[in-house]
């Protein structure tokens, strides 16, 4: 199956801000206060889109590894910003350590479907690199806030007793053993959740964008499919990576407790 | 448990020790005192004086500012963490007990690693229960124990460890009149029975023979010896 993907005119890409103009009057009539933010979130989805059709299209000609991996570097270092922001623990320093731990996780992880899976040459063939790379991104960039949320709201909630286990030996892992796990947990559900609903609920964006360009819909599964476990992989690794080392910073060299 | 190179009658020296929380005005400051191996050193101050921060200097929750604290003759900062919560067990205020059974409760410890060459003695910790006059069963539920009995089952567990010495904050605040005489009888005998060394932080008066034990009082970041 291969049909030509119809391509869209600014024009009419516009007229579908009337959905928003329509939400907004509805907003307006209704109270809800949300103009100013539809206002702001079309204009940022227009502008940052733009954008990155621009620079992909730079990126998809240069064909050039370096400028695959800074891009890549680049989205990791936004995602990583994005954690510490939705992060309310704010006395540790874990910014860096954890954008370590997620480039580390998603290069090993985007190397082995590139050149394992999808058997791409070159390795870093942005076409391919840079959307899976992005999908690898968004979905663990949830996983990492969640599980770091969790982890610091359950150390503040078990203070005294994970103190009581230090004051009596316990190393810092052996006190939060189950804190740790539990927090891994919770950054982990959504991905295994997604795994059950997947095509049943929902077709995936990824599917649904390869169909749209003609791709045969039995080729596009198999996508999804490496897509789906690359996603629950990728979150795995990169979450453990990233609490490990927030976990080595929530104590002191003396082993209390810093918060 | 950390041997004694000497026989040195001051487990503890405490030389002109200084605390600060950070950006915060002393806590500790100044303080220089000696404690000998089986006595029992009761620090008193109103909430907020600064006793528990005192107390988690000995094992090293709190690092010192400026000072120094020897035991058994070497500076404390000297010691591997692990050496020292093998030998100085730090008692929070609260006493907690985890879900599970007393066993469960007393026994725990005796998994983490630096306990590895201990093992959890049923007698003993039967015998403990009996001289603490806790009429309760290894099997029985810990979270349906009164917060006196948990007070009890706290330091039997610390007990258990077979530490040097016992930091005890506020052993006895949220206890009647019965259960705190109660528990102070069975600290003060338990100095002899098992030679361990008590510091202990109050904001409340106690009723401790004279002989056996040394007051002090903590206000402004100084410590001051009392009667």
């Amino acid at each position: 199956m291969s049909t030509e993907i119809i391509n869209i005119s600014w024009l009419n890409v516009t007229i579908t801000t009337v959905l928003i103009i329509a939400t907004g009057f509805c907003s307006f009539y209704l109270k809800l206060k949300l103009e100013k933010d539809l206002l702001i979130g079309t204009a940022r989805t227009f502008l940052q889109l733009i954008l990155l059709g621009y620079v992909l299209n730079i990126v998809f000609e240069l064909r050039n590894p370096l400028v695959v991996l800074l891009l890549f570097l680049f989205m990791i270092f936004f995602a990583a910003k994005i954690i510490s922001g939705r992060v309310r623990e704010k006395r540790i320093p874990y910014f860096s350590p954890v954008l370590a731990s997620m480039f580390l996780s998603y290069m090993i992880m985007n190397l082995f479907v590139m050149s394992v899976i999808i058997q791409v040459e070159p390795w870093y063939q942005p076409v391919y690199f840079i959307p899976i790379g992005g999908m690898i991104i968004g979905n663990s960039m949830n996983a990492i806030a969640l599980s770091i949320n969790n982890w610091f709201e359950s150390l503040k909630k078990e203070y005294d007793r994970i103190e009581l286990f230090l004051s009596h030996g316990a190393s810092p892992s052996e006190s939060t053993k189950e804190n740790f796990r539990e927090a891994i947990r919770s950054g982990m559900i959504p991905s295994i959740n997604a795994l059950m609903s997947v095509g049943v609920v929902s077709i995936p964006g990824m599917m649904t964008g390869q169909m749209l360009a003609g791709t045969d819909p039995l080729v596009a599964i198999k996508y999804q499919i490496v897509i789906m476990l690359l996603l629950v992989g990728s979150t795995a690794l990169s979450s453990i990576l990233a609490l490990h080392i927030v976990r080595r910073m929530s104590f002191t060299a003396n082993q209390q407790l810093k918060i | 448990m950390i041997q004694s190179q000497t026989m040195l009658s001051n487990l503890l020296q405490i030389q002109n020790i200084s605390f600060s929380y950070p950006g915060g005005k002393p806590v500790i400051h100044g303080v220089s005192f000696d404690i000998q191996k089986g006595k029992l050193v009761v620090i008193r101050g109103e909430s907020g004086a600064g006793k528990s921060t005192f107390l988690k200097l000995f094992n090293r929750f709190n690092e010192l500012e400026d000072g120094k604290i020897l035991f058994h003759g070497r500076e404390l900062g000297d010691y591997e963490i692990d050496e020292i919560r093998r030998s100085i067990i730090y008692l929070p205020q609260l006493p907690h007990v985890i879900e599970g059974t007393v066993k469960d409760n007393l026994s725990f410890p005796f998994l983490f690693k630096v306990h590895k060459n201990k093992t959890f003695d049923k007698h003993k910790a039967e015998e403990w229960l009996d001289y603490f006059q806790l009429r309760v069963s290894l099997s029985h539920g810990a979270l349906k124990l009164s917060i006196g009995q948990r007070q009890r089952i706290a330091l039997i567990r610390a007990i258990l460890l077979e530490p040097e010495i016992l930091l005890l904050d506020e052993p006895c605040a949220s206890l009647d009149i019965e259960n705190r005489r109660l528990i102070e009888r069975k600290i003060e005998s338990l100095l002899e029975s098992a030679g361990i060394t008590v510091l202990m932080a109050t904001h409340s008066e106690v009723g401790f023979h004279e002989s056996s034990c040394r007051f002090f009082r903590l206000a402004n970041g100084e410590l001051t010896e009392s009667t």
